[in-house]
């Protein structure tokens, strides 16, 4: 006790001396940076697992993790992948794919006709991720569209029966990922009776784990934070030089660590969202370069056709003629352009002659005079934005104030996005309006319109109109069914423009993806692409596939230098 | 000594207490309009899946039951599976507790040196300039909620004069030590990693800072008040004027009374860390517990937020003990008598 | 114990002079530390800001339905003495209206969780020893058991985002330091010889409870009350930090700092000038409550 107080001023000395000194040793923090690594930051993956995840960051990993049966060029075409070659019927119901032998999943085992089947038949049984893609059921549970069986003829041969004729199925394929069906029995869950006898089907260990044949295998999977991934050396295509060894997807860290991040080449691609001023930021940096491509997905505001006043058609058109497209397009967002109907301009099968609306109040007053709410003041309107898009704030924040102009009260939430999923599962839970991003699954107007429109996907997300119309789901159907190509497209502009005319959605901006990236040092294809002015859009995850970039290494070591 | 009785009456009291929280919270959880299971495997999940999740998480039973099920569950070490993360609640917790626990101890060692040595300094100098710029000081550090300080410290430390990192647990692109606690700065010294160990002690500095100004203010604020009153006590009077030397005076017979109150205020505060730390962990993207609780109480993920407020009610009633002995020890006539003063 | 009061010579003609009196004298105590005066300058400046919001702010359209993206993200200028945010609005008139809600929901909050902390705090001390104590003080033991802020947020968290479900939210978490307070105070006024006495005379219970034992716990009370302000605020920022509270486009200052957040440090003034409204108005009712305590204390009359 008696040192207490001399204990006492030694401690406060420590502390104070503590802080300089602190300082001056600050920079000289530990550091790992292997060579050949390609990192972004778009998300970590919350889903590696290919019969679950589904958004852009769990896209991004799935696609190095795991094979597909025919592969996505950057121009949209597909080209043969694990399938060699395929027949198809001449009724259009049954493909028969020949894959590819010699082919090696991670752990060693060859990939056979079986593991195509129970990659399947796991999507099916699980019934998240892109299952609904590749498969329809009605309300009593019965396959009507789709792949209805598939099986092995032999190891190398697997064949599908469709349920009806469907033109895009070989495009639709690039969301069936293989697994190595002895690799996740093996680590089934079996106390876990979720999907009977299949337990957990391997849900908890694909969570963090792969199980696939792709270019890279999973090295670590830190939950909300990265996953690492490193090369897979035995990869059946082989390698070309300076394919990078590494690819790592993290949680955004903030715009300005990210600024730090590509000054100290500790990050090769920023993400997508940062504001236009970060951008200009960057560009400032040696080595770093920009590009902005439009992609596949369009932003769009949802109206509940089924709840008062946007059940109202007149009411809607209004609110698409109310709408200022210009501040979306010059002020908020620069890069992005205004939609021309449901579907984003990118995709192959877009109608570019449907109406286009625009900012127009004269138009606005006119529609609104013709619906049953003419006269009315402070009509009120629901509006959700997804809290985990900073950015759609402004846009709901504009809508209120366009609506305002014609009478409309607009009341904001900001809902997480799992809260807006859980909102859309009932017509009255739906909000009035929803700004949601929507991206196309597989490359062609009708993924758009199937998972837009069609009644099977009222009650997700991906449909907060509620449209529920006989006739748009017959002719969405009947043109996925017909499988010549130019019939097919006819058919899929006639239903842009019989949606343009219902007005169920405002369709805001087709989206630009803009990202920085170290040109120097990091060959990336999509970019070679879009420098050369040529279009690019590639589903959901593809322009990050990290086997067709290359790391310059000595280039980087050359920046470093300086 | 009678910390015996002492201590088995508070376990008994805080027992009770937690199953009262454990209901409460149970309850708050299960007021959730929507369906779990459905929010769980998302909105193309089919039906019977959704069916046979809702049955696992006994969501098809009345609510004294559900509570009973879980109980039973939680007997057993388990407390669900979380919704977002589709893991057990358990594991979560396992790995965003340390980085959390590690944010929190170091405040609370900010809050304790730097509270009582204020208080003490600023008392034994009472209305000099020292006490007077100790004070203004900490009426301040007080007011000013530790988000704000994070905002201006990170501004300060991180930006303007660039000392200190100010995102995440370590560096981008090093490895982190061998998981042994979870906690980086002890896992690394235990690794013999040094440099680890300082890269991760400085990622916890502003963030800690931010968390500990406010409490700690506090604290130098109660010690100075509190030695104070003491000193005008007689008995005081009567050792100085004895000539017991004033550093023997302050250090043995002032001190230990004069803690009482601080150390009771200080460990609510140091407990009430682990509520404000989501903000400032999310404000330095630090992967901890708060930051995790937070999201898992916007997704409404039933499990976890459960899982979350009992691990964090358990911490603060365990604090709350320890403070009592702590406190039983300072003061003998609670210890002897088992009188509250 | 109103006779007391009469005694005094000048309060037999005029009860308003015996007022005025008793309003002076707390005065004195009140203003002889210039930083309760402050702290009373910079409450009154709060409420005056407040309440005339619509006046005093610079552009008070723009906390409402406004977008002005062609200015968006300016710094601190003499036109935005606060700068504008990302949506090109004014922060200064933001703030001012911010202030609104933050004391509409201080006020609410404080109107709630008070009066039932303090019935269910005076019943336990009165009752001490018996199962109403224990009934009472266990379930509020429960609900202190975990900070009210993670409470405030797990509860909020449930409800829909909008201003009055904080408020409940907020309150939920609140009245038990209310009643652990007034439980304290009471159980040991009540072994005090004029609550004995009254006991024996045969006054009531009620009579007990709210004349003889509320008013002494009233200086305490008070002083809590006006310090919770600020903490509530400071609360209910927390809470609007993470978007459960009022929404947009209606100010909340947990919102604009967490905006801010994101735009630092490029755009720091986002997020610092509501960093610093919040430490204004915690500091102004601290400095208030403090003054209220030393004019209210009774040993240093």
């Amino acid at each position: 006790m008696k040192n207490l107080k001399s204990l006492l001023y030694l401690i406060i000395l420590v502390a104070l001396l503590a802080i300089p000194v602190i300082g001056i040793t600050a920079a000289s923090a530990a550091e790992h940076n292997p060579e050949s690594i390609v990192r972004w930051c778009e998300d970590w993956p919350t889903y590696i697992d290919p019969a679950v995840g589904t958004d852009f960051s769990d896209t991004m990993a799935i696609v190095q993790l795991y094979d597909t049966l025919i592969f996505p060029n950057l121009d949209g075409s597909v080209r043969p992948h694990v399938a060699e070659k395929w027949d198809i019927s001449d009724d259009f119901l049954t493909y028969t794919f020949y894959l590819r032998k010699g082919v090696k999943f991670h752990n060693g085992d060859e990939l056979t006709a079986e593991d195509v089947v129970f990659s399947t038949e796991r999507l099916f049984d699980i019934g998240e991720g892109f299952a609904y893609i590749l498969q329809t059921k009605d309300a009593q549970g019965k396959i009507i569209a789709g792949i209805e069986s598939v099986k092995a003829i032999d190891d190398y041969t697997v064949e599908f029966k469709l349920a009806r004729p469907f033109g895009p199925f070989v495009p639709a394929l690039v969301r069936l990922y293989i697994l190595n069906k002895s690799q996740v029995m093996k680590n089934i869950d079996k106390s876990n009776a979720m999907y009977g006898e299949m337990g957990d089907y391997g849900k908890k260990w694909l969570l963090t784990n792969d199980a696939g044949s792709g270019p890279y295998k999973v090295k670590e999977m830190k939950m909300e934070e990265s996953l690492l991934g490193e090369k897979f050396d035995d990869y059946w295509d082989g390698w070309e030089e300076g394919a990078p060894d590494f690819f790592k997807e993290f949680a955004f860290p903030g715009e300005v660590a990210i600024r730090t991040m590509m000054k100290n080449q500790e990050l090769e691609i920023t993400s997508e969202t940062l504001p236009m001023e970060a951008y200009a930021a960057l560009r400032e940096i040696p080595g770093v370069e920009t590009i902005a491509y439009l992609s596949t997905h369009n932003l769009q505001i949802m109206l509940n056709t089924r709840v008062p006043p946007t059940d109202d058609i007149h009411f809607r058109k209004a609110l698409s003629w109310a709408m200022d497209y210009d501040v979306v397009v010059n002020d908020i967002w620069p890069y992005y352009v205004q939609s021309v109907g449901p579907v984003p301009q990118t995709l192959p099968g877009h109608n570019k002659d449907v109406l286009q609306y625009s900012y127009n109040l004269e138009k606005a007053k006119e529609e609104m005079a013709k619906s049953a709410y003419a006269g009315k003041e402070n009509i009120p309107f629901t509006l959700s934005w997804c809290a985990e898009v900073p950015d759609e704030e402004k846009v709901a924040l504009l809508f209120q104030v366009n609506a305002a102009e014609i009478g409309i009260d607009v009341e904001i939430f900001k809902k997480p996005f799992g809260l807006m999923i859980d909102d859309a599962q009932t017509v009255k839970t739906t909000p009035n309006g929803s700004v949601v991003y929507v991206a196309a699954h597989y490359n062609e107007a009708g993924s758009m319109l199937d998972t837009r429109y069609h009644s099977k996907s009222q009650g997700t997300w991906e449909q907060c109109e509620w449209l529920g119309s006989p006739n748009i789901d017959t002719a969405i159907e009947v043109a996925l069914a017909t499988v010549d190509e130019d019939e097919r497209f006819k058919e899929y502009a006639e239903i842009q423009n019989t949606l343009v005319d219902l007005a169920p959605t405002i369709w805001l901006a087709d989206q630009a993806l803009e990202f920085g990236y170290q040109a120097d040092y990091l060959v990336w294809p999509l970019a070679e692409r879009v420098k050369a002015g040529k279009s690019s859009s590639p589903p959901m995850g593809y322009s990050f596939y990290v086997r067709d970039m290359k790391i310059l290494v000595e280039k980087k070591a050359e920046l470093l230098k300086k | 000594m009678r910390l015996g009785p002492f201590v088995l009456r508070r376990l008994a009291i805080s027992i009770f207490v937690l199953f009262g929280l454990s209901i409460l919270i149970f309850l708050i959880a299960r007021i959730v309009p929507g369906d779990p299971a459905r929010m769980a495997l998302g909105p193309r999940a089919p039906v019977d899946v959704v069916e046979r999740l809702r049955q696992q998480m006994h969501l098809d039973r009345p609510l004294l039951e559900q509570y009973g099920l879980w109980l039973w569950e939680v007997a057993h070490g388990n407390l669900g599976d979380s919704l977002v993360t589709r893991r057990p609640v358990k594991q979560d917790i396992r790995e965003f507790f340390p980085a959390t626990l590690e944010l929190v101890g170091l405040t609370a060692i900010f809050i304790i040196v730097g509270g009582i040595s204020l208080g003490v300094i600023s008392a034994r100098y009472a209305n000099t300039w020292f006490d007077n710029v100790v004070r203004l000081f900490s009426y301040l550090g007080i007011v000013t909620p530790a988000f704000a300080w994070a905002v201006i410290l990170m501004l300060l430390f991180g930006f303007v004069w660039h000392i200190f990192p100010t995102y995440g647990r370590l560096t981008e692109g090093v490895i982190p030590p061998v998981t042994i606690t979870g906690m980086y700065t002890i896992d690394s010294l235990l690794n013999g990693r040094f440099d680890l160990f300082w890269d991760a002690f400085m990622h916890l500095i502003l963030p800690a800072i931010a968390l500990a100004l406010p409490p700690m203010s506090q604290a130098a604020r109660i010690t100075r008040s509190s030695m104070a009153d003491n000193q005008n006590k007689d008995c005081i009077a009567s050792m100085i004027a004895y000539g017991v030397p004033n550093r023997v005076v302050t250090g043995k017979y002032l001190l230990k009374p004069s803690l009482i109150s601080p150390i009771t205020v200080m460990a609510l505060d140091i407990a009430a860390t682990f509520g404000y730390a989501f903000m400032v962990e999310k404000i330095f993207g630090f992967p901890g517990l708060a930051r995790y609780g937070i999201q898992v109480m916007l997704n409404k993920d039933v499990n976890a937020i459960v899982g979350v407020v009992m691990v964090l009610g358990v911490v603060f009633i365990t604090l709350n003990i320890v403070v009592d002995i702590i406190v039983a020890y300072l003061d003998p006539r609670i210890r002897l008598l088992g009188r509250n003063v | 114990m109103t006779t007391k009061g009469m005694l005094t010579s000048s309060s037999l003609e005029n009860p308003w002079a015996r007022t005025l009196d008793s309003l002076k004298r707390t005065w004195y105590k009140f203003s002889r530390n210039w930083l309760s005066v402050l702290g009373l300058v910079m409450v009154v400046t709060i409420f005056f800001l407040a309440v005339f919001a619509p006046y005093v702010a610079p552009y008070p359209q723009h906390s409402g339905k406004f977008v002005d993206f062609k200015s968006k993200n300016q710094p601190p200028s003499w036109q935005h003495l606060m700068g504008t945010d990302t949506i090109g609005r004014d922060i200064l008139s933001r703030i001012i209206f911010a202030f609104r809600n933050a004391l509409l929901m201080a006020i609410v909050v404080l109107a709630i969780s008070v009066p039932f902390g303090t019935l269910t705090g005076l019943t336990a001390g009165y009752y001490s020893g018996t199962w109403v104590e224990t009934v009472i003080m266990r379930v509020t033991d429960v609900f202190i058991s975990i900070p009210p802020i993670i409470l405030a947020l797990s509860i909020a968290a449930m409800l829909k985002p909008t201003l009055m479900n904080s408020m409940i939210a907020v309150t939920v978490s609140w009245w038990p330091w209310y009643t652990r307070i007034t439980y304290s105070l009471a159980s040991s006024i009540k072994n005090e010889y004029y609550v004995q006495a009254a006991e024996l005379t045969g006054a009531s219970k009620i009579y007990i409870l709210f004349r003889e034992i509320l008013p002494n716990c009233s200086s305490s009370l008070l002083t809590k009350m006006a310090l919770d302000v600020g903490w509530v605020t400071l609360v209910g920022a927390a809470l609007s930090f993470v978007g459960l509270g009022e929404q947009p486009p209606k100010p909340a200052l947990g919102t604009m700092i967490a905006e801010g957040v994101e735009r630092m440090p490029t755009q720091w003034w986002i997020a610092l000038f509501p960093a610093l409204a919040i430490m204004f108005v915690v500091l102004g009712f601290n400095l208030f409550g403090d003054g209220i305590r030393d004019a209210l204390s009774p040993e240093e009359a």
